[in-house]
């Protein structure tokens, strides 16, 4: 039998928290109308049910056999880089209307290859502009597509 | 007093010389943006493109109608996009009922046509009342009297709600008394395969789209929702000739451009259209697709807009949808 | 057209035939395949988006050609997007997400050659299949598919929904917890009965819901990148291997596949045929089913070629499919027909009942064609696998980064907005953040795509009957997939019934 895992009850939580959102603002629309359901039947039962199975996963999760002791803390250092790198797509998504797409992925991509992978900054920024004149060249100029751009031009 | 008065001539010789100059001043320069509001395919897409296409042919624009898609929460997308662009001169959009109605109902979609700055419209789409061929509605009558024989059996397929074809069930159903079912099809393909497949029983159809259907037999028109009877269905009486007076709500098009645009770009598209609208190749365009001329520019396509919001707003809030504009 | 009907279709399609191989119309169909590969293995760029983005280029064309053309676009946009499914876990269009579930996997135990080689074969015979059912049963077809009004609908979709149970993994909770918040992603928009908006927080880019692809980028493409940036560039787990074998499908797998591609070609040509069904529920039904007639079903998801050859087939053979409706009624039936339904009104055509008798040499040019294209994605794309696995070589310092990209740009085209961008990073985090707490994602993803459709089949239904709830039981049709539907959810309790009584049975003895 699997041990109880932190992990499920949290989310079964933070789940039945989202069930009980979804379920109250279902209630804002109507449930029937003169025609059949309204909009807020389907959104409703979805809150019940979302609530309803994250309650059967914590039950589920309490009845397993208590785990092991680890003994020591979680290293949480992989978990911050995965976030570290999604903050960096974020702010690069946030500065497109400044720098242009081609730009920001450059930097995105420096940021990834440096900070990530531990490699020199040099080969980061090479292949980071490798990277950028590539995407240019195949969507830009081949495709044609429109991709947010600086006020560079590109 | 002879000196004033010549200068004054002079002046007004001046100003009257002037006049047409300023007005030729606006020449566009780069390829024009034609914003619609569906995706690639849809109606407006497919009439910007073919005006674009005849504009090429009759070499009435000297740049190219270049076709971008804004589709997205019905026309709340293409009309944001255009109320951005404050001032710029080389943008147009293709409007249809969509952009009166949609601000209407929506919370989201923040602008309305007065935001913008209409220029001209074009047609107005005609529409009948189609039913399937073997089916016992011979016209409008035998349709009136079974619905309300059995209220709430019939019937009817069609887009959202707040469209066209809802709207003109609501105001007969207002006049008559009678009651029918309106199931809602996100595609015009979904909305045919029901009605041939018996599962509902009429359909609100643009008469091109039936065109094809009646030729093959399956379809039979029974009304004509328009002002006089379509060149094209010389038989189908119009609703009024059938006895239910209701105001023909018209699905028009037209073009409009963002807000802020002087004055010389509007006369600059009244020209380009007023040409455009001559040539043989509109006048074909017109007929094979069943199009009615409605050519309306300037203060009286203002008076449309304003007339047309308040008619659709009365019969959305008596459909019971929420007005919220 | 007089005569016996077989003779008939003979005649026509040697017609068509002669229209198909001129070398004008086999260059273009050739340059459509190979353009609309390309394309098509853009993320974002489905087939749809592709056609439209080509259409100017067949302006020029003779209109038969020009449509011959199209089709080998649709063609190659479709396995264009099985591609990237397989490579990078990223779908190229919405029909290719089930293909990442056992594609990416075999990519990453180093078979993405035979993925990728299987997924063109499964295409062809499929594709094949359709179009043979195009050619010899169009009509009747047609017939039998204006039977579906909503009531069938809502339990095409329900068999669709209950296909979950296929994709679950170890916690059948977790998976129904993930196919509800898909549902409810599937609830935000603008609600089309009566035209209120549900959970858009005031942004009217939010009106139209949630683009399924950009969801399924985010989740599938970002969050794997976020999930392997965890591991400090370490261990390689992107194997390749050079040796023939792994480059191409064997024999071995051939024959395995063998009733995948019978259920790709039927259950995707069947569905096809009805409007407003698109190849996406096909590809999960037939993964669903290839999964419940399978001797290993619990190793469905790690990298089995089937998992793979089952919604490829499907989402091909549904091209034919979906062109029945098109072409003996003139309806479309999926987007990308409604977009050659256009074209075809825009150089004059009136497709309808009587496009066929009218313009015998365009239909019967096109189908045959279509056998050509068929061929033509083989030869081309056979070749070419070996070549598209080398992107596996790339070090991941450099894919990742493209990966990345490649996700922007998919969700940026879609419609051309930084909105979706910023949903692709939301997406993105929460493909993450699944992963972390052990939630499968293909549920999500199945709930998005079919929760609109459910709902509103339901809501016309019910319009249709009153509110009588007994129109969803009482047709012949609709009560035959309710019922397929109850199987196949009862299935694995079923099952843990027999293990319990083996269980019981093995102690006691």
């Amino acid at each position: 039998m699997e041990p109880r895992s932190i992990k499920d009850l949290s989310s079964a939580i933070a789940l039945a928290v989202f069930g009980l959102y979804v379920t109250i603002e279902a209630a804002r629309f109507s449930y029937l109308t003169e025609d059949g359901p309204g909009p807020g039947f389907l959104p409703l039962w979805l809150g019940i049910g979302i609530c309803s199975l994250s309650l059967c996963l914590i039950v589920v999760n309490q009845l397993r056999p208590a785990p092991k002791p680890l003994g020591r803390q979680h290293n949480w250092s992989a978990e911050s880089r995965a976030m570290a790198g999604w903050l960096a797509l974020m702010g690069a998504v946030l500065l497109f209307p400044f720098l242009g797409f081609t730009l920001c992925l450059v930097l995105l991509t420096v940021f990834l290859i440096a900070l990530m992978e531990r490699r020199s900054i040099w080969s980061a920024v090479f292949v980071a502009l490798g990277l950028g004149i590539g995407f240019h060249l195949i969507f830009v100029v081949a495709l044609g597509l429109s991709l947010p751009k600086s006020s560079l031009g590109f | 007093m002879e000196r004033s008065i010549y200068s004054l001539s002079a002046i007004f010789l001046v100003l009257a010389l002037a006049a047409p100059l300023s007005a030729q001043s606006f020449k566009p320069t780069k390829p024009i943006e034609a914003v619609v509001h569906t995706g690639p395919g849809g109606g407006s897409d497919i009439f910007a493109r073919a005006i674009a296409d005849m504009m090429e042919k009759e070499k009435i624009l000297e740049q190219r109608l270049q076709v971008v898609n804004k589709s997205g929460g019905g026309s709340a997308t293409a009309m944001a996009y255009l109320a951005e662009k404050k001032g710029e001169t080389h943008t147009i959009g293709f409007f249809t009922g969509v952009w009166v109605t949609n601000p209407l109902t929506t919370m989201e979609a923040k602008v309305m046509i007065k935001d913008l700055t209409p220029i001209l419209r074009l047609v107005l789409e005609p529409a009948v009342v189609a039913v399937k061929a073997d089916s016992p509605y011979k016209n409008m009558k035998d349709l009136i009297e079974a619905a309300k024989k059995s209220p709430g059996q019939l019937k009817q397929s069609g887009g959202s709600v707040t469209g066209r074809d809802n709207l003109v069930r609501l105001v007969i159903q207002k006049a008559t008394g009678a009651k029918w079912v309106y199931v809602s099809f996100p595609s015009g393909g979904e909305r045919i395969a029901n009605l041939l497949g018996g599962h509902v029983q009429m359909m609100v159809i643009e008469p091109q789209e039936a065109g094809e259907h009646i030729k093959a037999g399956n379809l039979r028109v029974i009304a004509a929702l328009t002002e006089k009877r379509l060149p094209a269905f010389p038989d189908v009486a119009t609703l009024k000739e059938q006895g239910i007076d209701v105001p023909v709500i018209p699905q028009a098009r037209g073009v409009l451009a963002p807000p802020g645009v002087p004055k010389e770009v509007v006369q600059y598209w009244e020209g380009v259209f007023d040409r455009f609208t001559k040539t043989a190749s509109w006048k074909k365009y017109l007929e094979q697709n069943q199009f009615e001329d409605g050519y309306l520019k300037g203060p009286g396509l203002n008076k449309f807009f304003v007339s047309l919001t308040e008619q659709m707003r009365e019969v959305l809030k008596e459909a019971g949808a929420k007005v919220v504009r | 057209m007089t005569g016996k009907p077989e003779l008939d279709a003979l005649n026509n399609l040697l017609l068509g035939f002669s229209v198909a191989l001129s070398p004008a119309n086999l260059f273009w169909c050739f340059v459509g395949v190979f353009l609309g590969t390309i394309v098509g293995i853009l993320p974002g760029l489905g087939p749809p988006a592709t056609i439209a983005m080509l259409l100017p280029l067949t302006f020029t064309l003779d209109h038969t050609t020009a449509i011959i053309m199209l089709a080998g676009i649709y063609y190659g946009a479709k396995y264009g997007g099985s591609t990237t499914s397989i490579l990078l876990n990223v779908p190229g269009e919405s029909a290719s997400v089930v293909t990442c579930l056992d594609g990416y996997q075999m990519a990453r135990q180093g078979r993405a050659g035979a993925a990728l080689g299987i997924a063109a074969i499964s295409s062809f015979v499929a594709g094949t299949f359709g179009v043979l059912g195009l050619m010899l049963i169009a009509p009747p077809l047609a017939r039998f598919a204006l039977k579906f009004a909503p009531p069938e609908y809502f339990a095409l979709m329900a068999l669709g929904l209950a296909m979950v149970v296929f994709l679950a993994g170890k916690s059948m909770i977790k998976a129904l917890l993930a196919m509800f918040v898909g549902l409810w992603l599937a609830t935000v928009g603008t609600d089309p009965f009566s035209a209120q908006s549900r959970f858009t927080f005031g942004r009217f880019e939010l009106l139209d819901g949630i683009d399924f692809i950009v969801a399924s980028i985010g989740i599938f493409a970002v969050g794997e990148v976020l999930a392997n940036l965890e591991a400090r560039g370490g261990t390689e787990f992107l194997k390749f291997s050079g040796r023939l074998k792994n480059l191409l499908p064997t024999l071995e797998d051939i024959k395995a596949c063998r009733f995948a591609f019978l259920n790709g070609s039927l259950v995707g040509f069947i569905i096809g045929v009805l409007p407003g069904a698109g190849s996406t529920i096909s590809s999960f039904i037939s993964y669903g089913l290839e999964k419940a007639v399978s001797k290993h079903p619990e190793k469905f998801g790690t990298g089995v070629i089937e998992g793979v050859a089952a919604p490829e087939g499907a989402n091909n053979s549904d091209t034919g499919g979906s062109l029945v409706p098109l072409l003996t009624l003139g309806i479309p039936g999926s987007n990308t027909t409604a977009i050659l339904l256009a074209a075809l009104i825009l150089w004059g055509f009136r497709p309808g009942p009587l496009l066929i008798q009218d313009n015998p040499a365009l239909f019967w040019g096109l189908v045959a064609s279509m056998y050509v294209g068929n061929v033509m994605l083989l030869i081309l794309n056979l070749p070419l696998v070996p070549l598209f696995a080398q992107i596996l070589r790339v070090p991941h310092h450099v894919l990742y980064p493209t990966i990345l990209g490649v996700s922007i740009v998919g969700a940026y085209s879609v419609s051309g907005s930084l909105f979706d961008v910023w949903m692709l990073g939301f997406f993105g985090l929460l493909g993450y953040v699944m992963r972390k707490l052990d939630f499968p994602a293909a549920p999500l993803v199945l709930g998005l795509v079919l929760g609109d459709g459910m709902e509103r089949a339901l809501r016309q239904s019910l319009m249709m009957s009153q509110g009588d709830l007994s129109i969803l039981v009482t047709r012949p049709l609709s009560v035959t997939m309710l019922l397929l539907t109850l199987v196949v959810i009862l299935m694995p309790i079923l099952r843990k019934v027999k293990d319990w009584r083996l269980k019981a049975a093995g102690e006691e003895a």
